[in-house]
């Protein structure tokens, strides 16, 4: 029995010894990760969601140097929350408030970002097909032109796995707060209360506690607080997108690249896709969220973009009601005869100008549907009291 | 489960514990444990391909066991066959199939006749290739009688699905590889620390190497009708470095690990970018693979002791096949072709291996010819690579022709040198070692700070993205 002994004494030490030298490494880490976990960044996205759905007031939660992954936190917020109202999209929908559906406004979710694409949309009527996700009884559906590229988003991201959960990604936030000279700021958040500034909420992550933004438990988007006190300071439209989305039109870049080619098996998904939900029992409206008056027209009026947008605003449209799903058109604020002084950018509508839209939903809505039970009403005075054209409610003054 | 991923560097060490804690208990333990961990490795990925893994172990099994008691030669001639149909018939179907069905719809189609036949696309289980050619070995060595058949059909089945080896090799012989699972391991101190050397050099080829290229080389690749004459040199050049860091890469974690575990593996690299002609390449290329097709394909089919024109055709009917083996595309044999067709010059000139040491030993430069014949066999191996990589024959013609016509405009995506610089200078101070990281003979502080600085180069620069193995899909 001696050398077994001797064998394993001499692994142990192996093993001891590579403790050792992986000691100073962690040494290292630690108070990084610490500071990340301290700050909510690094919470896993499911575990947000339920500390969400159960606190009982608001809980704003905001990702700084991990990436938000839309889709796996909205994925988990649709299972915690179990909504019977659903609105899902890009971040172009995100402005859809709880508010506006007084009173199911706690059977109300804004997924909105879960789809960044037509396969994102697939994977979404897939997962509801195959019951792995509790369908609501509405779906608020927007859906963005750039889906139909032919140059765009190929796969889904819905699958994706959560980065807090990832040593990589942990690996590459590191790296990324030593590169961007951020450690200080960060290793001074431990010990600081999660609040977050103006309004005091309770706040999750990096963005919610730095700067207020961040999503609410309802999955709408609260912008950074000090943008709209900067509007009351010069109260006009801006688009405040970086960079701005009337340029990038202009020049042609991003989602407004030339050629920019239909690709109608993509086209075909959407509307595929949510024709079969429709066909599964949920009242599916199709969104085509807005654009500020410029960005509308330099689209219209652009040779290279215009079977593209055309494509968009009016086959798809089509296509769509011939398969029974209702379409609400919101190409701009004039439409609702409003002014650009309701869009936050170029291509997203703020939550006022949103509410109008979701006012003529309600009013659209057949007898036997369930937004007939919402107060229309209420939604109407919410939008006459609106503080100003970008957000029902104004900050209060100081942080 | 990939090397370069964080269950495994929870795997290993929980492994290695429970291992070493079973020293001195029966050796079935061990093997006993190696077995299962090796199934959950595997399994990890996906587990109902595990019944390949048991399906090819047991045929093989029983078959050696059959061979050991059939003198008669017709009988072992039909055990054989049935190995081989198992075995080869698995990876017909898993990986060929597609390949078979679509070749022949085309080749009718091309004759006037059309077959309405859609291939299955089944998914390929991992390692398909590399396991069923090493348990092939067992039964090939026990129908030729080099070895006695084994009665432990524990020791067998961990032998076949070994882990560290099971999913991208090196493909291991029974010979070699079988005796250790009959016989007790010891520890071996600085064998085990050398085995974490060779690991952290291989990992360090794949995530910093490797993983960083990748993206390069699929960019050029992608948009080479696009790309001016350097940007596809480059391509070429990256993809080379990168594809032998990342196999290279993951034999060393295999063979490191192995050395955790009292296990000795084959060497399958040997600084093949310092080699003077294809035949030197070739015994330092993925040499598992090569001396498999040598023992097992090129001597069955006479070798060199046939007439002239029969062994070059051997020697190419066993490049095209070895090439044919990486994978279910022409683009695969094309490249088997093309590298027996540089070897063919050598096969008549003697085929006698010219350089079996290594390029200018004891001195710090080679001399200028030893220079032009690694530039020039370098060269070959990379246009070579180039059909390797092509999704097509058409693509690889494509990028050829562009890399012949297009301009000469500054070169771009030159930001992967500093990447294969470092490999290559690494390499050349290293090839008379085993591996790059051989660094035992440096005082221990030495020896550290070169870890250290390892470890510090792959936190800050190494791809974090878990990118799989190019081997895995092969």
């Amino acid at each position: 029995m001696h050398e077994p002994m001797i064998d394993q004494r001499a692994a142990r030490a192996l093993l001891l010894r590579l403790l050792l030298f992986l000691l100073p490494l962690a040494a290292l880490a630690a108070p990084l990760e610490l500071a990340l976990w301290w700050s909510g960044d690094a919470w896993p996205e499911a575990c947000v969601q339920r500390l969400q759905q159960r606190a009982a007031g608001e809980v704003l939660y905001g990702r700084r140097y991990f990436s938000q992954q839309f889709g796996v936190y909205k994925l988990a917020g649709i299972r915690e929350r179990r909504p019977r109202i659903l609105v899902a999209g890009s971040s172009r929908v995100m402005q859809i408030r709880d508010l506006m559906f007084e009173p199911l406004a706690d059977r109300f979710y804004n997924a909105g970002g879960i789809w960044q694409n037509a396969s994102d949309l697939g994977r979404f009527a897939d997962l509801i097909a195959g019951d792995r996700l509790p369908a609501p009884e509405v779906l608020i559906a927007g859906i963005d032109p750039w889906w139909l590229r032919l140059d765009e988003g190929g796969a889904s991201w819905l699958d994706d796995g959560d980065q807090a959960l990832s040593p990589g990604a942990h690996l590459q936030v590191m790296r990324s707060i030593l590169h961007q000279g951020r450690l200080r700021e960060l290793l001074g958040g431990i010990g600081k209360p999660a609040r977050s500034p103006f309004f005091r909420y309770r706040a999750i992550g990096s963005a919610a506690r730095e700067v207020g933004a961040g999503f609410r438990r309802d999955g709408s988007w609260q912008y950074p607080p000090r943008m709209l006190l900067d509007y009351l300071a010069d109260p006009h439209y801006a688009d405040r997108e970086t960079p701005p989305v009337i340029e990038r039109i202009r020049r042609a870049s991003g989602h407004f690249a030339l050629p920019a080619a239909v690709d109608e098996a993509k086209l075909a998904r959407v509307v595929a896709s949510l024709a079969e939900l429709q066909a599964r029992g949920i009242e599916v409206w199709a969104l085509l969220p807005p654009f500020s008056s410029e960005c509308f027209a330099a689209l219209e009026e652009s040779t290279g973009l215009r079977d593209w947008w055309q494509a968009y605003h009016l086959r798809l449209a089509s296509r769509l009601e011939a398969r029974g799903v209702r379409v609400i058109s919101a190409p701009t604020p004039a439409a609702d005869g409003l002014s650009d002084d309701y869009m936050i950018d170029g291509f997203h509508g703020s939550e006022v100008y949103l509410a109008h839209v979701v006012a003529r939903i309600l009013d659209r809505a057949p007898p036997t549907s369930l937004l007939k039970r919402v107060d229309d009403r209420r939604l109407a005075a919410r939008i006459r009291s609106a503080a100003i054209p970008l957000a029902f409610e104004l900050p209060p003054a100081g942080r | 489960m990939l090397f370069n991923s964080f269950a495994f560097a929870l795997f290993l060490p929980a492994v290695y514990v429970l291992y070493w804690s079973l020293q001195g208990r029966p050796l079935r333990l061990q093997n006993l444990l190696l077995l299962v961990a090796s199934y959950v490795f595997y399994g990890w990925w996906d587990w109902r391909f595990l019944g390949l893994i048991v399906l090819s172990s047991a045929t093989d099994y029983l078959v050696g066991l059959g061979l050991a008691h059939g003198d008669g030669p017709r009988r072992r001639r039909l055990l054989l066959g049935l190995s081989l149909a198992v075995n080869l018939g698995m990876l017909g179907y898993f990986k060929y199939e597609g390949f078979f069905v679509d070749s022949l719809v085309a080749a009718l189609g091309a004759a006037g006749i059309e077959l309405d036949v859609r291939p299955l696309r089944i998914v390929l289980p991992v390692g398909i290739s590399f396991y069923t050619f090493q348990t092939l070995s067992y039964t090939f060595d026990v129908y030729r009688r080099r070895i006695e058949p084994t009665r432990d059909a524990l020791a067998f089945f961990a032998y076949v699905s070994f882990f560290p080896q099971l999913v991208a090799g090196p493909i291991e012989r029974a010979r070699h590889l079988l005796p250790q699972f009959l016989r007790p391991r010891s520890f071996d101190l600085e064998r085990a620390k050398d085995g974490l050397r060779q690991m952290l050099w291989g990992l360090f080829k794949k995530i910093v190497i490797a993983d960083n290229l990748a993206p390069l080389v699929d960019e050029i690749f992608r948009t080479h009708p696009q790309q001016t004459a350097p940007a596809l040199l480059l391509g070429a050049f990256y993809f080379t470095v990168q594809i032998y860091c990342d196999f290279s890469g993951y034999s060393d974690v295999a063979i490191g690990s192995a050395r955790l575990f009292g296990f000795d593996l084959m060497r399958n690299f040997a600084y093949p970018f310092f080699s003077r002609d294809v035949g030197e390449f070739w015994n330092r290329w993925h040499v598992s693979l090569s001396s498999w097709f040598r023992d097992y394909f090129y001597i069955p089919l006479g070798g060199n002791r046939v007439a002239r024109p029969r062994y070059l055709l051997n020697v190419l009917l066993t490049f095209v096949v070895s090439g044919f083996w990486h994978g279910a595309n022409w683009t695969f044999v094309v490249w088997g072709l093309l590298h027996g067709l540089y070897f063919l010059p050598l096969a008549i000139a003697g085929g006698r291996r010219r350089y079996p040491a290594v390029v200018a030993a004891g001195r710090w430069l080679p001399r200028p010819r030893e220079a032009l014949q690694m530039a020039s066999t370098f060269a070959l191996v990379t246009l070579a690579f180039i059909v390797f990589r092509s999704a097509s024959l058409a693509d690889a013609v494509a990028y050829v022709h562009r890399l012949l016509t297009a301009s000469w405009a500054a070169p771009t995506f030159h930001v992967g040198l500093p990447y294969a610089a470092l490999l290559f200078a690494v390499e050349w101070l290293q090839r008379d070692k085993q591996h790059g990281l051989d660094v035992a003979g440096l005082p221990r502080r030495g020896r550290w700070a070169i870890y250290y600085a390892l470890v510090l180069i792959m936190a800050f620069y190494a791809n974090t993205g878990s990118v799989p193995f190019i081997y895995f899909q092969f």
